[in-house]
């Protein structure tokens, strides 16, 4: 049953992080929120007893946060502002 | 911004029809997502529960559908892999950066030298565990979780670390954009080696009883099975790495 609850949980977690990364327009902070969607996403996977995938979400999870953060850095680079609002 | 011309939309939209329209006869064909009766869910999983462990003697039985039954799929998985990263390679990458903006960014980054040591000493605790973590996973592969491909995400997650944090040099060996492409390459080759090797042995493809070496039965097999993650990791790794270089040599990061 506690298990039934920790995974409602998270489920309603993920939906609430999901909106929160589209109405959320700064892009930088979308995308450490992203993070935490993926640690969510993470979390459901151990208690639904896949390890394995809970791994590889973490390991990539992290990766593409590290991507997402250095194209966004390049981009305002490019443009030549570097203002951290938006 | 280029304006797309009308002609060009017209082919792009029959194309696109096209395909959907392709795709909804296929989707018709294939059984139904989820039902209790088709092949993958029916015979399928129970054979591999049966007949896995006496029929590869594999200690683990993901490896085992991984490895042995889905071998192939995992061969051209690779392959999709290393071919992602080449398009990468040939639509991101421009010409190198002149010599000038290289030292003035060099200069820059001396300047920065000071400020950014808490970044480093985080960064030189957690490098080390890294990269052991991940010969760990690929060498426990066929026995726990994990494998070739969280071992190479792992060991690009430790380089990423490491090209990201600013205001030093590295303590990793710094690759290239050619050595990556490269790299990539020989592991999806290393795989397909592995397969033409149990050929050889007088096994059929990836059948990895069959490998020429001297030892016999689980051992060999799990060998086979190493080898084979080998060549994913050093693939997944060098594709990770691949496309990181690319994105930071395009903007010319002296951080």
């Amino acid at each position: 049953m506690s298990v039934l609850i920790a995974e409602a949980a998270l489920l309603v977690l993920l939906i609430g992080i999901s909106a929160v990364i589209i109405v959320d327009r700064r892009l930088m902070s979308s995308v450490i929120t992203y993070c935490a969607f993926s640690f969510a996403a993470m979390l459901l996977y151990t208690i639904v007893g896949a390890a394995d995938v809970a791994f590889t979400e973490a390991v990539i999870g992290t990766v593409s946060t590290v991507y997402f953060v250095i194209v966004i850095k390049s981009i305002r680079k490019k443009r030549g502002t570097d203002e951290e609002d938006r | 911004m280029k304006k797309i011309d009308k002609k060009h939309l017209l082919g792009v939209l029959l194309v696109m029809i096209l395909t959907a329209g392709i795709s909804l006869e296929i989707g018709r064909v294939l059984p139904t997502i989820g039902a209790l009766d088709t092949p993958a869910n029916g015979r399928v999983s129970d054979y591999y529960i049966d007949h896995a462990a006496r029929e590869t003697a594999s200690p683990n039985l993901v490896t085992a559908v991984l490895a042995d039954y889905r071998g192939f799929d995992t061969l051209f998985e690779t392959c999709v892999l290393f071919l992602s990263g080449v398009v990468v390679c040939l639509t991101l990458l421009e010409g190198k950066a002149g010599k000038n903006e290289v030292s003035a960014a060099a200069k820059r980054k001396n300047l920065r030298q000071e400020r950014k040591s808490a970044f480093d000493l985080a960064f030189r605790a957690v490098i080390p565990v890294l990269v052991i973590y991940a010969v760990y996973v690929l060498l426990h592969g066929e026995v726990s979780l994990g494998g070739g491909f969280q071992a190479g995400a792992l060991l690009a997650c430790a380089y990423l670390l490491d090209r990201i944090s600013p205001g030093r040099s590295m303590y990793l060996p710094r690759l290239r954009t050619e050595a990556t492409l490269l790299l990539g390459g020989l592991g999806t080759f290393f795989f397909a080696l592995t397969g033409v090797l149990c050929m050889i042995g007088g096994g059929s493809f990836l059948e990895y009883g069959a490998l020429p070496l001297p030892t016999k039965g689980e051992e060999l097999h799990g060998f086979g099975i190493l080898m084979v993650e080998i060549g994913v990791t050093v693939c997944v790794m060098a594709v990770i790495i691949q496309i990181l270089e690319i994105v930071l040599e395009r903007t010319r990061f002296d951080d």
